[in-house]
Formats: C-alpha cells, structure tokens, sequence
C-alpha cells in the first residue's frame, strides 16, 4: 500500500524547548522581586510572601519567555535586573542590595519605584513588573482573585440556552431558601 | 545540498536534517497577513509556491488552549516584550507583532476596518497615486472581506465594558458604531482573541486562507529565517536564510531558494533590512514609519462588569477622526490586566480584586511618521520612535474624552494609563490631565500598526516600491506588507494591508504568466 502524503491535519505544532534566560543571579534577583510584588497582609496586617514554589513557577516563566526572545532582549533583562537589585540606596536610601532586603522595606522600594519622579525609574519598574507578573494570575487560586468566573482563561464563554432562559423567571420567583 | 527533506506542506523547519536548495515560481517571505494573501492567491492560479516564515507553527485549535502567557511566548515576537526607543518626550510604546505561522493575524482583535476615504484622496491627489484609490480597490477589499468573513459585531455581544463607556459617550453627545470583525457568525464572546480564539471564531490567515493555499500545492517552511534576497544580473533571484528553532545548542542550517519572483512580508520594522541586504537605498527606506499610538483608560465602577464577558473589540467612535484621534472598544485576559494594574503587594493584589468591576476603552492616533528602524545589537532591527508634539497632545485629549465618557456613566474612578499618577474621579482633574505638562515618558503606550517603512511611489524619487509592489532598485523583489502604505491611515491595518497584497497578487499573476 503507497503511503498518502500528509496533510495540514496531520501536521503537529511546533514543541516549546526550555532555553534559560536569565543567570542564576537574575533569577534570584527576580524571586525577590516577584515575592514582594505579590505578597499580602495577613488577619494581623503583616505582609506575609506568597507560597514559595508558586514565585519559584513564575521565575521559571519568565525564564522561559526571555530564553525564547533575541540577543537583544536577554541583554536588556538581564542589564535591568541588574539595575533593579542594586538600585535601593539610590530609590530609598537603603544599603542592601534589593534581594537581600526584607520584605517590607523590599515592597516600600518597589513602590518607591513605580512613584518616582524621575520617568526612567518609573520605566526600570514597568518594563519588569509586567512581563514578570503576566503568569501570575492566569491559574490556580491567583485567577481566582481577579473574580474570572471560568475554570481556565482559555475557557468558552457559557453561553445561557434557550432552556436555561425560560427557567431564569421561575428560579427568580422561588427566591432564595 | 539537496531539496526539502520533507513532503509535507508544512514542514517545521527545526526538524530538518540538514539545509535545502529549492526552486519554485515565487518565494513568499513571512506568512502574516499579507505574505498568506499573495501566497494564497498566486498558488490558486496555478504557480508553485513557497512561504518561508521565520517562527513556528502551531495549530488552532492548540493556540485555542494556550494560557496567554504561553501564546506570548510562541506567537509573540520577543515574547511580547517588543519596545520602540523612544527620543524626547515620547512615551514607553510596546508592539505588538507576531512571529508563528499566521504572523500578527494571530493575534488581532479581530477589527476590520477599511482606509477611510480621506486617506485614499490624500493618496491620489497629494502623492498622485490614482492606483490605490478607494474604487480601485474595492474588488480587493470585497475579496478579502468575503474569504474572512467580516461580519458587524451586534449589540448583543458587546461587554458590560464597552457599554458603560457607550452609555458615558451617548451622555456626552459622541457617536458609537458597531465594529466590523473577522469571526464570522461563531463568536462566542470568549473576550480574549489576542491570545487565541477558545472557539475557533477567529478567521486569521491560518484559517482563511491557508487550507486553500495547500490545497493548490503550497508549502510553508517554518524556522526559516530568510537574511539576504539574492540577485542575479541585476534581478532578485531568490533568497538565503537559515534554520531556527532547534534544541539549545543544535546546528543551524543554512538554506537557499531560487524563483522568478521574490515577495518581502515580513512587516513594516523587518523588511528594510532585507531590502537593505542588497544594498538598495531608496529614499525613505527603513524611515517614515507610523505606529497608530494607542492607549487604554481603565475606569472602576460600583457594580460588577465581568467585562471578560462579550466581544473583546465591539464599537467604536470616529467623531473626532478629523483630528486624527479614534476610540475602539477593547479588553484582554484578566491575567494580564492584572500584571498592568498600579500597585505592589498588597494593593495590587486589591486592584486586581477589583477586575470584575473595571471597565476599559482604547484610544488611537492618527499619528505622523516619526520612526525609522536601524540595525541592532543582534538580528532583531531596533525601532527608534519620536512622537510629534501634535500626537501627544492628541493622546492625551483621547485619554481626557474616555476619562469623562466613563465618570460620566458612573464610574467612580479613573485610572489612566500614565505610571505614577494617581486614578482620577472628577472631569475636572481629567481636563488638567490634558492640559499640564506631564513626561511622556510616563505614559503606557501600545502599537499594532507600524506602517510605512518601504513607501508606494510613482518614482524612485519619493518611494522604495511602485504601484505594483515592485522595489524600483531589483526588478523582481516585491514588496507587499504594512512597509508599502504611504501614509499612516488612521484605523486598523489588517484589511487594508491584505487588500493591498490582494491587488499586489493580481499584478503579479498577470506578469507571471
């Protein structure tokens, strides 16, 4: 029997390879940075960091996304990554370096960042926040903060049926119990 | 070096053993919008042909199922994290471009718009460019139209988002239009096409058009990243690349095409350096480029909006189109709303508790050609950007207008796309907003239409390609993406581009024979 040539419909996707992007350091620097990004206040009001194999995940996607970019991107992460750690004596007039700051102080530099009056400051905080967060909330119990009412960001839309609309009234009508 | 080692019609490149020499009637370099159309339309008239795109290929119904984090690795150019360089007072400006099979259609909104009339008379009058008037391209815009199935959103799949701010803009005397877009009748209102339509609605190039382009004998190499035209007795004769792809640290391998006709697509930022590759200096090549500068206002309202639920673009406002701004409705994953919103720790975590409440809106400008790309560090050409004055201002009356559309319908507060400042909640502190000197360089910014880089002319003088596509320096190199328009136009390319390469097809099929 000749075999058919393949079609479009047997052609797979492409895989994804891991390709490391940033050094051991940067993805240090990262967690520290993610950490304090995400953390929250406890019933008492201290911050409290988030789950640590969770930041663990989302260092290791950012990872992967700056791996997967060019030369030019890798050098532009790594030379920010490298700023936003050493940057707190210069934001906050702290003298550690930023991933070895504790968590409060760590936070109150962030923010001091994001409100800078100087732009580029404002820019350095931006240009990581962003894609470093992007993961964040797309899975898990994070997508639920944001009140997403799917299981899944790539779930359908659950469209109401025709059947569902006439049982709306009745349900309405009994109330709750 | 031997032909394709694969007889498939879409043949990952990564996979290969080892490079190829091939022959075909034309080489398609870049599968996007345009690249796809020309191709589509040249194999259906009986020419063999070739796409070389530089990225992957996934299929969509995979696309469908990526978390947009994942879409933003394996269909985004640098991962999404594309930047122009900004000179002066000029703000942080991302771009979106894609790098799949697909190319940037993958990621649209979906929007469909054609060049408003005004633009086409500028065209013909000011650069006497009677070859793209708006009647000679009707036969391409219909044909286009037609194969993606451009459909009116209707009011029924617009999101609680997009009507708060229709009810801010009727309050205010504006006019809201339904948007046309390319879904056919399947949208479900999944709210998040820019990542891959869930249910399969979404009629990008890869679905529109690229089933017909293999069913006539077309093939796509993907991982080929094509860096030198090649010319023979002083006409294009094919191409040269290399492979990509492949594991870390796996050979590349060189590739060549020979063809009759070579046709550039590789979008506005990437074709000058192709067409520089051979030493063509044409006047304005690689500069002049547009953007359509865009931003998002993002308002907060009492009640819930789950405004993920809807068409992701439904309407739009054109009532200051005469002063080059416009307003599209628009929204996104929830995700990356999220990773944007102000705020660390534990007030963004509140921000991003609040997402069910917000509701968003997009404004564009018209902008002037303040870009060039030049060469950069690595492979990736660096895109250099200065706002004018003008266009500042009028993004920031288009953040004003949006600002009060939404306090206007309720919202209770504000919350600009300019990092380090705080939301708005009065008309008041919106018109100081557009009023007082702010640095640009705050302002968040968004790209989806570079435009313009290798110019339609009459001459070599004013331009880098004729009426028909042809560079006037290399007979048989065409040029058939973004890069061509001459001037910005002020709405969404993508049906604009593809008529443009539908016309560009139809030339060359003619000449071709």
């Amino acid at each position: 029997m000749t075999k058919r040539p393949p079609t479009l419909a047997d052609i797979p996707s492409a895989p994804e390879w891991e390709r490391p992007g940033l050094s051991a350091a940067g993805r240090r620097v990262a967690f520290a940075a993610i950490e304090a990004m995400l953390c929250d206040r406890n019933s008492e009001g201290r911050l409290v960091p988030p789950a640590a194999e969770w930041i663990e995940g989302l260092v290791h996607t950012y990872d992967r996304s700056i791996g997967n970019s060019s030369i030019q991107v890798r050098l532009a992460v790594r030379l920010l990554v490298l700023v936003l750690e050493w940057l707190p004596f210069l934001a906050t007039k702290n003298k550690a370096r930023m991933s070895r700051l504790a968590l409060a102080p760590r936070v109150d530099y962030l923010e001091a960042l994001e409100g800078h009056r100087f732009a580029p400051l404002t820019m350095l905080l931006v240009a990581t926040k962003v894609p470093m967060l992007i993961a964040a909330f797309e899975s898990g119990d994070a997508l639920r903060i944001t009140g997403y009412d799917r299981p899944t960001t790539f779930s359908r839309r659950r469209l109401p049926v025709a059947s569902e609309r006439s049982r709306k009234p009745a349900a309405a009508e009994a109330g709750p119990s | 070096m031997k032909d394709i080692a694969s007889d498939a019609p879409i043949v990952h490149g990564r996979d290969l053993p080892c490079g190829f020499r091939h022959a075909c009637d034309v080489v398609v370099v870049g599968s996007g919008a345009s690249g796809m159309t020309v191709a589509t339309l040249l194999a259906e008239a009986g020419h063999d042909v070739l796409i070389l795109e530089e990225g992957p290929y996934h299929r969509q119904e995979d696309i469908g199922r990526f978390e947009p984090s994942t879409a933003l690795r394996r269909l985004f150019r640098e991962a999404g994290m594309v930047a122009a360089v900004g000179v002066g007072q000029t703000p942080i400006i991302s771009l979106t471009l894609g790098r799949a099979v697909g190319g940037s259609s993958l990621l649209t909104g979906g929007v469909c718009y054609r060049i408003p009339s005004a633009v086409h008379h500028r065209w013909v009058d000011e650069h006497g460019l009677d070859e793209v008037s708006e009647r000679s391209l009707e036969a391409a815009y219909e044909a286009v139209e037609a194969r993606m199935a451009v459909r009116e959103v209707p009011d029924s799949m617009r999101s609680e988002s997009s009507n708060r701010f229709v009810l801010g803009a009727e309050r205010l005397g504006y006019t809201m239009h339904p948007l046309r877009r390319n879904t056919g009748e399947g949208c479900e209102g999944n709210g998040r096409c820019n990542f891959g339509c869930p249910a399969g609605a979404k009629r990008s190039v890869d679905v529109s058009y690229l089933p017909d382009f293999v069913a006539h004998g077309g093939r796509v190499v993907s991982d080929a990243l094509v860096d030198r035209v090649v010319v023979k007795n002083g006409r294009a004769a094919g191409v040269r690349g290399r492979l990509l792809g492949g594991k870390y640290g796996a050979p590349s391998y060189a590739f060549e095409v020979e063809a009759r006709a070579v046709v550039v697509c590789s979008g506005t930022i990437h074709t000058p350096q192709l067409l520089r590759s051979i030493g063509l200096r044409s006047h304005g090549l690689g500069r002049y480029i547009t953007l359509h500068p865009a931003a998002r206002v993002v308002a907060r309202f009492p009640d819930r909006l789950n405004g993920w639920d809807g068409a992701l673009q439904s309407c739009y406002s054109d009532d200051l189109e005469s002063e080059g701004i416009l307003f599209n409705s628009v929204y996104t994953a929830v995700n990356v709303i999220a990773a944007g919103l102000p705020g660390i720790g534990p007030a963004l975590l509140e921000r991003a508790r609040q997402i069910p409440n917000l509701a968003m809106f997009g404004t564009m400008v018209h902008d002037e050609a303040g870009g060039y790309v030049t060469s950069g560090v690595g492979r990736e050409p660096t895109l250099v950007y200065e706002m004018a004055p003008n266009d500042l201002q009028r993004l920031k009356k288009g953040m004003r207008v949006l600002s009060e559309m939404a306090l206007e319908a309720g919202a209770e507060e504000v919350i600009l796309p300019i990092f380090g400042v705080p939301p708005i909640t009065s008309r008041a502190q919106a018109l100081a907003m557009e009023r007082d000197p702010i640095d640009a360089r705050r302002i968040e910014c968004l790209a989806f239409h570079p435009l313009g880089s290798a110019r339609m002319a009459n001459d070599s003088r004013r331009g880098t390609v004729d009426t028909s596509g042809e560079c006037f320096e290399a007979p048989g190199l065409y040029v058939a993406d973004g890069s061509i328009l001459p001037t910005s136009i002020g709405v969404n390319s993508q049906v604009p581009i593809m008529a443009m390469a539908t016309r560009i097809a139809w030339r060359l099929c003619e000449r071709l024979v």
